[in-house]
């Protein structure tokens, strides 16, 4: 039996509330007693919950932050053209670094060296996760795109992400648009006032925001990626076709995880990456795309013929 | 949003969740906090109502967090969560049926886990959380989630094997060695 499966049949009864008629009576009465708004919070409170991504203003981003953030976990990367087909993008200064026949510390050198020509790229994420048994309700898919993959501070930056769950209903298509703050101590840790504009397919609705949110760029999945190049001990497999092109397939290990990684041997840049966490898998194709009219268009959400525009998502 | 209607929402929001933070607040600080616990949180969601997501859980949970950590001396809080791991893996003998001492061995192995690691499991495996919603609660990236999960497993798998009364260890040991499968 697998150990979660244990874990939760374990679950202790304590864990279960007792009946409390006069606690919830008492807890209704003294939180309706209370002003509402956010003026009223406890102090240090609402900047505590300001703060985090899975708090109000963060609604969208929830959704957004967490998918992108998977991409972390897998990763890979085809230069991709507005129609799908690979860019052409400069060749890595390494000669030939990208090759089977490289050194383990040369493609590590070869695709650091890559990841840190990317910033001003429009990056373009497919993330496939795949549960097993009971969990897979949570399969699906979903695709992001930033621009620019690392903003600088001050610098408007885009996201879109399609969120495509295994149920149709709770399909999701975002855009957030915000300036980059400077001198946070953590990206996406400081709300700052964003355009979310929100299609539903559930509701067949669609919305424009304009809130604080903690929105955190693809900048955070770029550096995990880094850091897995950097500190795992990598390995390399050995040259093999994914979609009709040569890559080169490499492992990164860490104490007690493995990820596969499908390296373009043209520009150093991973093209896929694949984790898995017991049964669970994560599997995410990248697109490093020129910031050309067509690539940053993919920014913008689409708004089906049809769907109601509805108020802000606050208020 | 009148007043009414806040009310209302407000207390479909309780009869709804109630239970939800409750364990949750259980498992993070004990049973002796945990009413506690939920009041507070309760009564941040009523003044933020306006601001709450259409999924509350997961902002519920991350305030019901940081509700642990900031209302409460940690003296108090760790006093009432050892009393609470404790009862876990006490109550039931040994010699009953195998699958109740299994289920004991891992709640006592469990309670032996690092704080964090603890969280990260039992948000899994106890409180229903999609790993997205988990990671939130976390307060950390579904990436760094998945990382920490899987080395959390690990190190509970480890303890299990440790225990001489688990019969989880044949099981484990059979897979020593095995590799992750690529597919």
């Amino acid at each position: 039996m697998d150990i979660m499966d244990l874990l939760a049949q374990a679950r202790p009864g304590s864990l279960d509330s007792r009946p409390a008629t006069d606690r919830r009576a008492s807890d209704l009465a003294r939180a309706i007693a209370e002003p509402r708004g956010g003026t009223t919070a406890q102090p240090g409170a609402s900047r505590r919950l300001g703060g985090r991504r899975a708090l109000p203003s963060a609604r969208v981003l929830a959704i957004g932050t967490s998918v992108a953030a998977v991409a972390g976990i897998a990763g890979a990367v085809v230069a991709l053209s507005s129609t799908g087909t690979p860019a052409a993008r400069p060749q890595p200064t390494a000669a030939r670094a990208g090759t089977a026949a490289a050194s383990p510390t040369e493609l590590r050198n070869a695709i650091l060296t890559a990841f840190s020509g990317v910033g001003g790229d429009v990056f373009y994420a497919k993330i496939t996760e795949i549960y097993p048994g009971k969990m897979s309700k949570w399969n699906g898919v979903s695709q992001s795109w930033a621009y620019p993959l690392q903003p600088q501070a001050g610098q408007k930056a885009y996201v879109h992400y399609l969120v495509a769950p295994s149920s149709p209903g709770q399909k999701n298509d975002s855009e957030l648009i915000w300036t980059e703050p400077g001198g946070g101590p953590q990206p996406g840790t400081i709300p700052v006032k964003t355009e979310v504009i929100d299609v539903e397919y559930g509701s067949r609705t669609w919305s424009v925001t304009t809130a604080p949110v903690a929105v955190e760029s693809e900048a955070g999945n770029l550096q995990a990626l880094r850091e897995s190049i950097a500190n795992g001990q990598l390995t390399v497999v050995g040259e093999t076709v994914l979609n009709g092109q040569t890559v080169l397939e490499l492992t990164t290990r860490d104490k007690e995880s493995v990820q596969t990684w499908w390296v373009d041997p043209a520009t150093d840049l991973p093209v896929r990456t694949l984790s898995a966490d017991g049964a669970v898998k994560v599997q995410v194709d990248y697109g490093f795309l020129p910031p050309t009219p067509a690539n940053i268009a993919k920014l913008k959400v689409t708004i089906p013929v049809g769907f109601t525009r509805t108020p802000p998502i606050q208020k | 949003m009148d007043d009414l209607d806040a009310i209302e929402r407000f207390t479909g929001l309780y009869d709804r969740y109630r239970d939800r933070v409750y364990a949750y607040a259980v498992s993070r600080a004990g049973r002796q906090l945990a009413d506690e616990v939920v009041s507070e949180v309760f009564l941040v969601a009523w003044r933020r109502l306006h601001e709450l997501p259409d999924d509350p859980l997961p902002w519920l949970l991350v305030t019901a967090r940081n509700v642990i950590g900031s209302e409460f001396r940690a003296a108090a809080r760790q006093e009432s969560l050892a009393a609470e791991l404790s009862s876990w893996g006490s109550g039931v003998a040994s010699d009953i049926a195998d699958e109740v001492s299994e289920r004991q061995a891992v709640l006592r192995a469990l309670a032996a886990m690092p704080e964090a690691d603890r969280e990260l499991l039992t948000l899994a495996a106890w409180h229903g959380l999609s790993p997205r919603d988990a990671a939130s609660v976390a307060g950390c990236s579904t990436a760094t989630y998945f990382v920490r999960l899987h080395r959390a497993r690990r190190r509970l798998e480890k303890a299990m094997a440790d225990s001489p009364e688990s019969e989880y260890r044949h099981e484990i040991a059979s897979q020593q060695g095995r590799q992750p499968r690529w597919t």
